[in-house]
């Protein structure tokens, strides 16, 4: 056999080799360049949650708890009006909901359910706070026991001036600071 | 002599080329190739005990429900950090609203309903008109059976995880908003900050913990629904037996895992 013929075989089996160590070595696959759908699902799975369960909630406000637990907003999650808690729980953020939140649920408005209970805010107590009267912890145990805390007669006319429990006529021209002397607050008339 | 010779100096010099190119070449991408591993998963995380080959989850909203408060909306952005730019939504919430003598729907999202609609300036365009018919529609992202957005990732960023999920590798996408032109239910919007696409997991680090997505647990009338088909005791396994359930845009053959009840036909 020609020499250079041995060599050319040499060199290939050489190279061939080198080809061989390579791929065992250095493991460039398709999925190492990216080419291929791997899943980083883990990743996703192990992101922190920032929203609790309302019974993480109720181990210290256990009081809230038992109102709410009997009331119209019993299948309700804490955080659905508090926000996440994750802040409270971290640091102790008081976590107050918004006055608007009442209406953003409770307001007539079109496309709303009809079953659902709705006012119209503009005909309901307009400058009222809604928590003047309700406790959303408790909306149908504690609205017909009203807190009364008034003094005067522009008190008792801010909710019986007209709306839902208005005067009798034969009320209109009473002096002031006259309400108090036949009337207790939320019990009716004492005459 | 001389030949034996040269032939002697060539192959310690072919000796010296193959040795060396192993050295250069192949060593580097070895290394290269154990760093780019991924890592174990820490067996103490909280998703341990998770495998999503067990779990079929299908998501179901009731539209007749929906009050279109968007507490679910705002859950949304607290829990996966969704800037508040009301351009940018995993879910949002859509009003269907149906003027006498008119055929078509009006829509409107404002801010994507994360204030709710009470809004006088919302509803002054409906002011004085005679209306036949109005509902809510809470969208997301329907984790498709056959998801177009996987489909036309060109770097593979996007994929289908076990449990029917369509996740997004961050890592891997380029932003170049191909998969946003896909999706026909605009479920994806490209993140500004990091400039890659995001879209809603179903709450995947929720789920996978046993919690509910966000959106579903602050939702005040239940009108969004979550669970597992291969459970035959869960609700969702329950209302898919018993009720005529819809997905958006079916003709399209996307096979949506978000279900609709009492859809109306005008949607979508």
């Amino acid at each position: 056999m020609n020499h250079l013929t041995r060599l050319a075989v040499l060199l290939a089996l050489a190279v061939a080799g080198l080809l061989f160590v390579r791929t065992a070595t250095s493991q460039v696959t398709v999925p190492l360049i990216g080419l291929v759908r791997d899943n980083n699902a883990v990743h996703w799975a192990t992101l922190q949650p920032r929203l609790g369960s309302s019974s993480d909630c109720a181990g210290c406000h256990a009081d809230v708890d038992l109102k709410w637990s009997r009331s119209a907003h019993a299948g309700q999650a804490c955080e659905s009006c508090h926000s996440a808690g994750d802040r409270h729980m971290a640091y102790g953020a008081i976590l107050p909901p918004m006055s608007e939140l009442c209406t953003t649920c409770h307001e007539k408005i079109i496309g709303r359910p009809s079953s659902f209970p709705t006012i119209v805010r503009a005909d309901h107590y307009p400058l009222q706070d809604c928590l003047s009267c309700h406790d959303p912890h408790a909306p149908a145990a504690a609205f017909p026991k009203i807190p009364h805390n008034v003094k005067g007669r522009e008190d008792c006319l801010a909710c019986h001036g007209n709306g839902v429990a208005p005067l009798p006529p034969n009320h209109a021209n009473r002096p002031v600071e006259l309400c108090l002397g036949c009337h207790k607050p939320a019990e009716g008339s004492q005459q | 002599m001389s030949g034996a010779m040269r032939r002697r100096a060539f192959l310690k010099l072919a000796g010296r080329v193959v040795i060396g190119s192993v050295v250069i070449y192949g060593a580097p991408s070895a290394v290269m190739a154990r760093l780019n591993q991924p890592g174990e998963a820490d067996a103490e995380a909280p998703p341990a005990n998770y495998n999503p080959k067990s779990h079929e989850w299908v998501f179901i909203v009731d539209t007749a429900k929906c009050i279109g408060c968007g507490r679910c909306v705002r859950a949304c952005k607290q829990e996966n950090h969704v800037p508040m730019d009301p351009r940018f939504n995993r879910t949002w919430i859509e009003r269907y609203v149906q003027i006498a003598d008119s055929d078509d729907l009006e829509v409107d999202s404002p801010d994507a309903g994360i204030y709710g609609f009470t809004s006088p300036e919302v509803n002054r365009k409906y002011e004085g008109k005679e209306i036949t018919k109005s509902f809510f529609v809470p969208k997301l992202c329907n984790q498709c059976e056959k998801p177009p957005c996987v489909q036309v990732c060109p770097v593979a960023a996007t994929y289908k995880a076990a449990d029917g999920v369509v996740l997004v590798n961050r890592d891997k996408c380029i932003g170049c908003r191909y998969c946003i032109q896909a999706c026909p239910y605009g479920a994806r919007y490209l993140d500004p900050d990091e400039h890659v696409a995001d879209k809603c997991t179903w709450c995947y680090h929720r789920i996978s913990r046993g919690l509910l997505p966000a959106c579903v647990t602050v939702c005040p009338v239940g009108a969004r629904k979550f669970g597992d088909l291969r459970d035959p005791e869960s609700e969702v396994s329950k209302i898919v037996d018993k009720l005529r359930l819809y997905v958006l845009k079916e003709d399209l053959g996307t096979k949506p895992r978000v279900r609709y009840t009492q859809l109306d036909e005008g949607v979508r």
